[in-house]
Parts: C-alpha cells; structure tokens; sequence
C-alpha cells in the first residue's frame, strides 16, 4: 500500500486554501453547499487532531461537529489570516482543552477514574510539540514516511486493521495466532512509528 | 513508549482502543494506572496515551472516507437546509396520476426522490438553540434570519399539520427519577423493519398528525414500572453525578436519571445510548423519553435522525436498522433526518416524525417526503436524472408528475392555503 500517495491526497491544505476562500465567500452568502464542500475538505484532520487529542473518537467527533457549526456562525468573524484549517484547528484545540480539563475533574469510579487518569496525560500532551494547529500538515506527511519505512509485515498488519478495519481478533483468527498476540504487535508498531514521528519532526524541515 | 507494557496491559490496553466492552480490562487499566510500583501510575498513564495518539493518527488519516460520510451529514443536517426561494409564479399543467399508491409517501416509487420541499437557496438559518442563544452582533443577525426561515418551514408545514392536530390532553411531564410516562401504543422499535443502513441508501421522512376525526385518547401504553435498582447495565450506567459521558447499555429494566444538568431520560431495555459533550444525547437502539428544558441545548442523534430544539418531552424509538420514530409527547422539537440531510421539521406535541432508511431504487441520490393528516396524504418528491427535472406531488395515492421546476413549485405553493 501507498501511504504517502494515500496521505498525500488527504492532505491537500495548500492545493485547496484557494478553494477554501471560494467557498468561504459562498457560504457567508448562504450556500448551504458551499459549507457542506468545506467540511468535507477539512473534516479529516479536525477529526483527526481531536482524536488524538481526546483519545475519544466519539468525543472527537462530537466536538468537531461542534467545531463546524461554531465556525458556520462565525464565518463572518474569519479574516482569512492563517487559513481557514489553522482557525478550525485552533478552534478544535481549545475546545478539546476544555473538554480534558473538566474530563480531569471527574473521579468518580473505576471507569472514571481510568478517563480521568488518562486525561490528565492528555492534557499535558496537548501542549507538547506535535499540538501545534501548523503543524497538522507535516504531521500528515511524517506519517506516511515512518509507514513506508515499516517492513512489509508490519505495513500489511497496518493496513488490515487501520484501512480495512478488521479487528484484532480476525487478523489474529486469519493468522492463526491470538488475538492477544496481534493487540502486541500493533503496539510495537505504534510504538516504532510514534519514534519515527517524534526523531522526523525534531529535525529542521521535518520529515526526510 | 519505549518500555512496552506486560501482555496483559497491551491487551487490556489493545481492547480499549478498539472500543471492545472488557470490564476486566478496566479492572487491569484501573489498578496499574493507580499503581505506586515503578512504571505505572502517571508515567504508565504518559506512555499509553501516546499510544493512543498514533492510534487515532492512524485511524484518522488511514479510515476509508466512506467513514466520513455520516460526520458530513449530521454536520449538515445541524444546519439548516436551504428555504424556498420563491420562482415566478406559472400556470400548472394538471396532469393525469401517473404512479400508483401503496399507501406510503411515493418518494420511494419509481427511483422518485427528494428531499421534500427543499428548493432554492436562502441564507441559511441555525436550528441550534445553542448557536441561536450566542451573543454578538453576528449571532442576533442570523437568528434573525433563522426565526424568518423558520416563519417559512412553518408556512409549509401548516396547512397539513397545524389545522388538523387536535386539542390534546396535555402530555404529564415527567419529573426526575420518576417512572416513564404514560403515552399511545407505538411501534416497539423491535418491530420496525431490519433494515440495514448501506451508503448508498436514502431516508425518508414522515411527519404525521392525528386526524381531525380521532377522539383524544389518553396514553394507556406506560413503561413497565420497575425501580432503578431492576435495571441491569451491561455497560456504564450512571454514577453519583448522572450519567458519565460515554456509552451505556442498558440490558434490562426500565430507569430514569438526569443525564445533565436540565434533561432527564428513561431507558427502556434493550436500549444503548451515548451521552457526549455538547450535550448530545446519541441513541444507538432502543427507547428512551428524553424531557428537557428549553435551556438545555440538547443535540439528540441517532443513526438516522438528529432533534435538535427540544423543550419539553419526547419518545424516541431506534430500531436495531437505524429507523427512527419521534414523537413530542409535550412541548416542541425540531426534526431533521440525517441521510437525506432533508428540512428541519418543527414538530409539537402530538406530531411525530419518523426516518427510515430504504434501499435506493434508481440512480441518483433520491428522497421524499410525506405529510399524513385528517385521513390525507400528501406527498411531495423531485429528482433529477440525467439532468432531466421529475417532480412529483401526491395527495392520496393520485400523483401529479411535473417535468418543470417552476411548474412544481408553483403546485406546491398552491398547496397552502
């Protein structure tokens, strides 16, 4: 599997500014289309960046959807600086904060307690570098190039249960081993491409 | 995370990520994260959520986009759809029935389509009380606008349901921690048909209304009468607060609580629900009375359908398929399907609006729309194929085809009174 190419084409922020702003201007005159276009051009890395920051795909969702219908009301607020992506990730990024802080808060039993442990670390992450609104795009691209580097196995083990969506238990079924055995290999490779990414993005330009 | 945990942690820790119920694993997750010993608490609790950002970075950036397709839609249907934008009056030509009844909205004859009456374009208005209720400048000119957009659904909507919805009984509220009101028998969501959603299939949309003709009935139908403490959950369930955000599965027996602060919901088993923030009150299957005050800003969505400007009380039935019915058992509600991405509907006590999810029966994106009252149906679908404009307008089984926009819209304003 390609995942550059397929990352690459998801990317797609500095292709599709211009066309954001053609939008942008359609919208606030009251194209329902036009804002249902922006959505779709950037609802995967809103969703993404609030994935990773809340850990939560659910949650994640639900606040970006809130994102979305926030940055509907305030189109007429957007000034244009920094792109429309940037302010939907600055958007997301406080509202997610939010979220962690009262998340946090909440000890109340086992199951609580596990979210509030693991919302702390969170939060804290969420200040760490790779957090950064700007820098979504490179994290994008880092990406694809820690997954060509995982050897063929790994890449294949990546692909049957991020793109395809079987779960641990069926590849470890097709496989013959235990679904045990596959949960571990998928965190050493998460755990091989989380150093990936961090050595590509402390180099100066990224991600070679 | 260089110092992988031990295989019964990455298990545990491999099951959460996939959203796999594993109550042991949260036993596992609980102990080792509270754990004094070298390598767990705070510093196992750094590791693991870093674990989980590659996680969802993989998920996020390598899910098919298929996946983002409801996303788009209930982004989409949160918004207000497009109003009429009225075309220069022009005689209609009256022409002969062309499709025959089967008792249902001919939306889903004959590959016919479309999202009732939505045509044209308008500045778009915001159904959320929430954005609605915003300060500034900004948010007062588009409540503005969504009030005089809503003066227009209404319009629409009025000649079928206003006039023929009887005086009725006012509906009980339901009052926190008590057992579930008293209401006319429903379809058991058990009994709407197995219909399983697939990408290219549509919703359609049925508001309907008492009959003029029909004595007021008192609610007889009550949710079974059991205490909490007979309620089962089989996933989360409530704590000292209310109900924690995330999912919960209710397995048996029937419970009320006050999810957050302003709205109070009765589950009837089987029943599997998510409460996210906002708040947003996610319906997968079962029934569930939700009361709300008007302050609360509940979003309420299920696979097929979003309610958003609840103020009062209102049963919602989600089928294991996904089909929808919603009925506003006291106050108001606005209904919106969310495959269709279809006009918001305001709904008032004794409406109740139903979103199915049927298989496409021609190419092209296709919905409808119909509107039952005092014993008349009236069903209004359009659709294009291959460029070509098919409008269709029908009022108890007898269709009126019409190959020109203008045409349509000027029998659909006709309509009204």
């Amino acid at each position: 599997m390609d995942f550059s190419t397929t990352s690459s084409e998801r990317r797609g922020d500095d292709s599709s500014s211009a066309v954001s702003q053609s939008l942008i201007a359609r919208a606030r005159d009251g194209d329902r289309s036009a804002f249902g276009e922006l959505v779709r051009l950037h609802e995967r890395p809103v969703r993404t960046y609030l994935a990773r920051l809340l850990g939560d795909l659910h949650a994640a969702d639900d606040v970006a959807q809130d994102v979305f219908m926030e940055s509907f009301r305030l189109l007429d607020r957007y000034r244009g600086e920094g792109g429309f992506r940037s302010w939907l990730l600055a958007t997301a990024h406080h509202k997610a904060v939010s979220l962690l802080r009262s998340q946090a808060r909440r000890r109340t039993e086992p199951v609580a307690d596990i979210e509030a442990a693991l919302a702390t670390a969170r939060l804290s992450k969420a200040g760490e570098p790779g957090f950064d609104p700007a820098e979504q795009e490179r994290l994008g691209v880092t990406l694809a190039t820690c997954l060509e580097k995982l050897p063929a196995k790994s890449r294949s083990l990546v692909e049957r249960h991020y793109t395809s969506g079987e779960s641990a238990e069926a590849i470890a079924r097709s496989l013959g081993r235990s679904g045990s055995a596959v949960r571990m290999a998928l965190l050493r490779i998460r755990t091989t491409l989380g150093e990936c990414i961090a050595r590509s993005l402390a180099l100066p330009g990224g991600t070679t | 995370m260089s110092d992988l945990p031990d295989a019964m942690l990455a298990d545990a820790w491999g099951r959460r990520l996939e959203g796999e119920p594993d109550p042991t694993g949260i036993r596992v997750l609980s102990e080792a994260l509270h754990s004094t010993a070298p390598g767990s608490g705070a510093g196992l609790a750094s590791r693991l959520v870093a674990d989980e950002q590659i996680d969802r970075l993989l998920r996020g950036w390598l899910a098919p986009p298929a996946a983002a397709e409801q996303f788009i839609a209930g982004v989409i249907a949160a918004i207000d759809p497009p109003g009429i934008d009225v075309p220069a009056a022009e005689v209609t030509p009256n022409t002969p029935p062309l499709l025959p009844s089967n008792g249902r909205s001919s939306g889903t004859e004959g590959g016919i389509e479309l999202p009732a009456i939505t045509v044209g374009r308008r500045p778009p208005r915001l159904t959320s009380r929430r954005i609605q209720s915003d300060r500034g400048a900004a948010a007062a000119m588009v409540t503005g606008l969504g009030l005089a957009a809503a003066g227009v659904a209404i319009a629409i909507i009025q000649p079928w349901t206003w006039r023929a919805v009887p005086e009725r009984q006012p509906a009980p509220r339901l009052a926190k921690q008590s057992p579930g009101p008293t209401r006319e028998p429903l379809e058991p969501a058990s009994e709407l048909p197995p219909l399983r959603p697939e990408p290219d299939q549509i919703a359609m949309v049925e508001v309907t209304a008492p009959p003029q003709t029909e004595p007021v009935q008192p609610r007889t139908e009550s949710v079974p009468q059991q205490p909490m403490q007979s309620a089962t959950w089989t996933r989360g369930g409530p704590s000292a607060g209310g109900l924690p955000m995330g999912i919960h599965e209710l397995a048996s027996g029937t419970t009320t609580v006050e999810a957050v602060p302003g709205l109070i919901v009765t589950l009837q088993a089987p029943t599997e629900i998510r409460l996210g923030p906002g708040p947003l009150l996610d319906i997968r299957r079962g029934r569930v009375w939700a009361t709300a005050e008007p302050t609360t800003a509940v979003r309420i969505v299920t696979p097929a359908a979003t309610v958003t400007e609840l103020a009062g009380e209102i049963l919602v039935d989600v089928a294991t398929s996904g089909a929808t019915s919603v009925e506003v058992l006291s106050g108001e509600a606005s209904f919106a399907d969310l495959v269709t991405r279809g006009r918001a509907t305001a709904l008032r006590q004794g409406q109740r609006a139903t979103a199915e999810l049927k298989a496409a029966a021609a190419a092209g994106a296709m919905s409808g729309s119909s509107i039952r009252t005092g014993g008349t149906s009236i069903s209004i679908s359009e659709q294009v194929i291959n460029g070509r404009f098919r409008g269709t307008i029908t009022i108890d089984g007898n269709a009126q085809v019409f190959e020109s926009r203008e045409a349509f819209e000027k029998a659909k304003r006709d309509l009204q009174p």
